[in-house]
């Protein structure tokens, strides 16, 4: 079949060579010159198996943030479905996602607090919520050191909590806690 | 060790794919491509078997890696030893001095282009969907014996990572980190720079054979490079994203469809339509939008074929045949694809509405906003430089320069799909819809970039008036 015909029929082609040549050095000049500004301005970055999650996870302000929410996590049930809490402005949603992400197989809600107390579900669990993830800007927990249990009033029950870093706490219910509001913990 | 055994996972899926690429081109292809062309088709055939491979044999047995190895070893090596004369002849060529020192020459373009592409890949993170939509999906696979696990898909609490996505990128990456015995997001960013790699490679050897000036060759990896859309940013290989696997898929589908045209009628002619057709099977496992990618290659190569075979009866069976032999792997694996999802109950993510007509007549007032925002991303110098308008001034010179069917077909391999990026936006549950445009636009872009570059190389003008045939690059048929 006719191959000739993927290449031009056209002789001699001064003029046209000429604009592909200046159009070559202008895309190339333009494109180069981006790359450059780009990587002049590229975050150092953590490497490791966590890199990008501890990125995301910086919010929390400890080292290797990712690794701490998986070993946070690791106790619980398979089928223990919890939910995080944060307010609107205080948690990047990639944040909470990272979370879900490290927190496999459990099922993970993610719950809104606004300043006037009320609280906005984004994402709820089908099953029972056995655990609470309490993020708080700043460090609310500092005064928690990780592995310690202080138990924080839930209804009428005192449930064991552990502190992950400075803004963040886990608190531990059972398979009958009822969590009358997220958003007044 | 971790590098090794990475370069030992991806070395065992190129091993399969070569064996592959040998069975569907021949024992005796009429134009044999370089093993610059081989080692990117095996090396996009190999990681798209290992990935077809973890899916089937995960829905029988839990010993998906053990059998994903035996059945790479066993294809490779079944390939190579059927078609050790295809092999051989490419092996023995005996090239010039000048071949080398342009062999040379593309070689350290691509090279430049793929450590330009690893080192930004390795200085960034993840993106959003490169962590939430691929890499988790393939965190999990790699925890559960290479399958996800079908409580993923029925987990509403994990609906934003797009459970609906295909699985070519989760499983590979799970292959890899199965050979290095732990996951890592940093190391599977080394993955993607590669479908870049492969690109530059499949372009270099298409322009020097097509054109047969090896120039082209040495610049088609340059243009690429010179594109930030694919070194920085979302949807870049650096951002972990499938739109630069997509576009490599993509151009390897555009240029298998060249050469069915290109042999149509020819001893290669089987073989090249064998090639497409399986590209057919992997395209729409790639990304969702590579079914529509696939169909609009093959809905322009079965045109052609269909006007060129002529109206006489025998004729026009043998042209039903080639289009069906075309076309029936792809949707085999589409109707698989499809049934698969909803069998798990797997909702479509919430971005789109359904396509049906009242929908697109109730939405067609957004026109105007549509085409100011395909306007106004084609002239982003700051992410595609001036590939566009470049672009278009080549389609203009293609159009006035070249003959017969190939006139049209990469002109609209390019304006289709790019018709159709833009029109999906119809179907965008997104109001306003500028947001969605804005953030997804210029990464179905970057799946037509490498056939845009393609056509503005093939393209170049001749400087000279002697005539440039093709034979200059291509061997000749072992048999």
């Amino acid at each position: 079949m006719g191959g000739s015909s993927w290449v031009t029929t056209v002789g001699r082609q001064r003029g046209p060579w000429l604009l592909w040549v200046a159009l070559t050095v202008v895309f190339g000049g333009v494109g180069y010159r981006q790359l450059v500004h780009e990587a002049a301005h590229l975050p150092t970055m953590a490497t490791g198996r966590d890199a990008t999650s501890d990125t995301w996870l910086q919010v929390l302000e400890i080292p290797h943030p990712a690794a701490a929410v998986r070993a946070a996590l690791a106790d619980l049930p398979d089928d223990a479905a919890l939910v995080v809490v944060a307010s609107p402005d205080s948690v990047p949603k990639l944040t909470s996602m990272v979370i879900t992400m490290l927190a496999w197989p459990h099922q993970v809600g993610f719950v809104l607090c606004n300043d006037d107390g009320t609280a906005s579900p984004e994402i709820m669990p089908a099953g029972h919520v056995s655990a609470v993830l309490q993020y708080r800007h700043g460090d609310a927990y500092e005064h928690m050191a990780v592995g310690t249990t202080p138990t924080v009033r839930v209804g009428d029950s005192d449930l064991p909590s552990v502190g992950i870093g400075p803004a963040l706490q886990l608190i531990h219910g059972t398979d009958t806690t009822a969590w009358p509001s997220y958003c007044s913990l | 060790m971790a590098v090794v055994l990475f370069a030992l996972a991806l070395a065992v899926a190129g091993w399969s794919g070569l064996g592959l690429t040998l069975l569907l081109w021949g024992r005796a292809p009429r134009r044999l491509p370089g093993l610059g062309e081989l080692s990117c088709y095996s090396f996009l055939l190999g990681t798209a078997n290992v990935a077809v491979t973890m899916q089937v044999t995960g829905w029988v047995t839990s010993a998906v890696p053990a059998l994903t190895v035996i059945e790479s070893a066993a294809l490779g090596a079944f390939g190579v030893v059927a078609r050790r004369a295809t092999l051989v002849a490419l092996v023995r060529r005996r090239p010039t001095r000048r071949d080398c020192w342009w062999a040379a020459a593309t070689v350290g373009s691509i090279a430049l282009m793929g450590s330009v592409v690893l080192w930004f890949s390795l200085h960034t993170s993840l993106e959003w969907d490169g962590l939430t939509v691929w890499f988790m999906k393939a965190q999990l696979a790699a925890t559960h014996h290479g399958r996800i696990p079908l409580a993923y898909y029925s987990d509403a609490t994990r609906e934003w990572s797009a459970p609906n996505h295909p699985v070519y990128l989760p499983l590979l990456s799970s292959w890899i980190f199965g050979w290095m015995g732990h996951t890592s997001e940093y190391a599977i960013k080394a993955l993607f720079p590669l479908h870049l790699v492969a690109s530059a490679g499949l372009l270099a050897g298409t322009a020097t054979r097509i054109t047969g000036r090896r120039a082209l060759g040495v610049l088609a990896p340059l243009l690429l490079l010179a594109t930030p859309a694919l070194v920085h940013g979302p949807g870049s290989a650096a951002s972990g994203y499938a739109d630069v696997s997509m576009a490599a898929f993509y151009l390897a589908t555009v240029v298998a469809g060249i050469e069915v045209l290109r042999n149509d009628g020819g001893a290669g002619a089987t073989h090249a339509r064998r090639l497409f057709a399986t590209l057919g099977v992997v395209l729409p496992l790639v990304k969702m939008e590579g079914a529509m990618q696939y169909g609009v290659v093959l809905l322009v190569v079965s045109r052609v074929l269909v006007v060129r075979g002529g109206r006489a009866g025998a004729a026009r069976r043998a042209t039903a045949r080639s289009v069906l032999l075309l076309a029936a792997p792809f949707l085999v694996t589409v109707a698989c694809w499809r049934l698969l999802l909803s069998s798990r109950h797997v909702a479509a993510t919430g971005d789109m509405l359904p396509v049906t007509p009242s929908n697109l007549i109730s939405q067609l007032d957004r026109t105007g906003v549509l085409l100011s925002s395909l306007g106004r991303e084609l002239t982003n110098w700051d992410r595609w430089s001036v590939l566009w308008v470049w672009c278009a001034v080549a389609m203009a010179w293609w159009l006035v320069t070249r003959r017969g069917h190939q006139r049209l077909l990469l002109p609209l391999l390019i304006v289709v799909p790019m018709a159709l990026d833009v029109g999906v936006f119809y179907f965008s549950s997104w109001s306003p819809v500028e947001a969605h445009v804005d953030s997804t636009l210029f990464r179905l872009l970057i799946h037509i970039t490498p056939v845009a570059v393609l056509l503005v190389v093939l393209s170049f003008p001749a400087l000279t008036a002697r005539p440039h045939g093709m034979a200059a690059a291509e061997v000749s048929s072992p048999g």
